[in-house]
């Protein structure tokens, strides 16, 4: 097994941790675990953008009012299960953000036919990125030339046998079997207190 | 990899043109927060044209998986409901486009895909993460969407008139 | 080019479908009776609001016990309370702004929030 095969098996296996988790501080704590371990491993976070997603999520579920009052203000009534909820859903957006950012990483082969097929895609993908860029015409024109300039290319200079970087006793890899020993460790602990 | 159908690299081809419109369409700032042209669909108009219909659903799948892996969003939420959008949506386009023949044209298609797409989402926002105040949003997120069909169906049937790789093609096939 | 020489009829008619959803949506979602309802619940100096919108059974806490409160179809009503006299059960379901029960020997108390403090309003206008 290569490396990003390795984190995309070990990310689809915590999923489930996550997605069944019964209590919404829990599922927190797993999204921060999600969080650092994208950052580990190279990529980027951004706060301000998960805070504002956050506060979003949490004050639209604060609309439908459910459970015990904790805070009223100007006829606005803050319930504890609709926070509870937004607080919960909001994890649930966050955590899936990251752990899909953490599994998913460059060079991914996915086997069999559709994996050949896709990746022929990301093959005119590159091209796509890669040509030159059409700068005379109108936008409809240059659309019509990136077309034309990508299909030029031959069917030979596809070629499927990329290598992919193998494993290689790299201390890297521990970060994905943590994530999938914690968030299994972090599934659990709620349904036995 | 030596029997890649002729058609096959047309599907990848235009799946790759997906992926690299909602690229664009993801860097440009919007002037409105759920102001989308929705470019990425371009492509799958234009395959109604070109593909036999299994190879457009297959599109459709490809689209969805490859922006997945793109935006690094695949198994998230984020990505289960433009998945089912683009899943509903583009089926919608197709059977509509089978069903109405000459009595459609791309605006029509574009507007129906829009539509069904943008329902699944909010019904899905609303199950899922925002509760019963998803639907506030509601109407002028179809508001916008409807707008942006429009622009996006004019396009996409001049686009379909004037284009010379989209002549070439169809002659190919017809031919 | 002229757009009246590329619309089609299916065209306008998926057009309209757009449109009416777009009304039918606006309507159901700010016209008709205005703000979602909500019920208030009132005991031992705590209170609870609930979105009439979800069917659900609560157990509230009064001097005696637990009086069950069942929302159900965008009503609510007291189906059971610890009391002698069940009077409160008897008052049956409410569903307007300002319809109230009350189960006095257990200190429960409900009423269905009225349109004045209605915050949903603010956002809609």
């Amino acid at each position: 097994m290569d490396k990003p095969k390795f984190f995309l098996w070990a990310g689809m296996a915590s999923a489930p941790a996550f997605l069944f988790q019964s209590d919404p501080l829990f599922r927190w704590i797993q999204v921060l675990l999600f969080i650092s371990a994208t950052i580990i491993s190279g990529k980027k976070f951004r706060l301000l953008p998960n805070l504002l997603m956050t506060a979003g999520i949490i004050f639209a579920n604060l609309m439908t009012p459910n459970g015990k009052v904790i805070l009223s203000f100007w006829g606005f009534s803050v319930t504890q299960g609709a926070l509870v909820n937004g607080f919960s859903r909001a994890g649930l957006l966050v955590g899936m953000i990251y752990l899909s950012r953490f599994s998913v990483r460059k060079n991914l082969q996915i086997p069999g036919r559709l994996g050949s097929l896709l990746s022929l895609v990301f093959f005119y993908f590159d091209r796509i990125v890669e040509g030159e860029r059409v700068t005379r015409g109108n936008f409809m024109e240059k659309i019509d030339e990136k077309l034309m300039a990508v299909q030029k290319i031959s069917i030979e200079d596809f070629s499927s046998g990329e290598n992919p970087d193998h494993l290689s006793g790299g201390e890297k890899l521990i970060v994905p079997a943590l994530v999938f020993i914690l968030s299994w460790t972090l599934f659990t602990i709620p349904l036995l207190i | 990899m030596q029997s890649v159908s002729r058609e096959a690299h047309m599907v990848a081809m235009l799946a790759a043109f997906c992926m690299f419109f909602s690229m664009i369409e993801y860097l440009i700032p919007k002037p409105l927060p759920f102001m989308r042209l929705g470019l990425a669909n371009l492509p799958i108009l234009i395959a109604l044209f070109l593909l036999s219909d299994r190879k457009i659903l297959l599109l459709i799948f490809l689209k969805v998986l490859g922006q997945g892996l793109v935006n690094g969003t695949l198994f998230s939420y984020i990505f289960l409901f433009s998945a089912a959008g683009t899943l509903c949506s583009g089926t919608a386009m197709l059977l509509i486009f089978k069903a109405a023949g000459k009595r459609v044209s791309l605006i029509g298609i574009c507007l129906a895909g829009a539509l069904v797409s943008n329902m699944v989402q909010l019904v899905l926002a609303r199950f899922f993460i925002f509760g019963r105040s998803a639907f506030i949003i509601g109407p002028p997120f179809l508001i916008i969407g409807t707008v942006s069909a429009l622009i996006l169906g004019f396009f996409a049937e001049r686009f379909v008139e004037q284009s010379k790789w989209f002549a070439l093609q169809r002659g190919e096939r017809n031919g | 080019m002229k757009f009246h020489r590329i619309i089609k009829p299916v065209d306008s008619l998926i057009f309209l479908i757009n449109v009416a959803v777009i009304l039918l949506l606006s309507i159901s979602v700010y016209g008709g009776r205005g703000e979602p309802s909500n019920v208030l619940i009132e005991a031992g100096g705590e209170r609870w609001i609930f979105s009439l919108d979800e069917d659900r059974v609560e157990f509230i806490q009064g001097n005696h016990g637990e009086t069950v409160i069942e929302i159900k179809g965008g009503k609510v009503h007291i189906a059971d309370s610890p009391c002698p006299d069940k009077l409160c059960v008897q008052m049956g379901w409410l569903e307007k702004p300002n319809d109230w029960a009350a189960c006095l020997p257990n200190g429960v108390f409900l009423t269905i929030e009225g349109d004045s403090d209605g915050e949903i309003d603010a956002i809609s206008q």
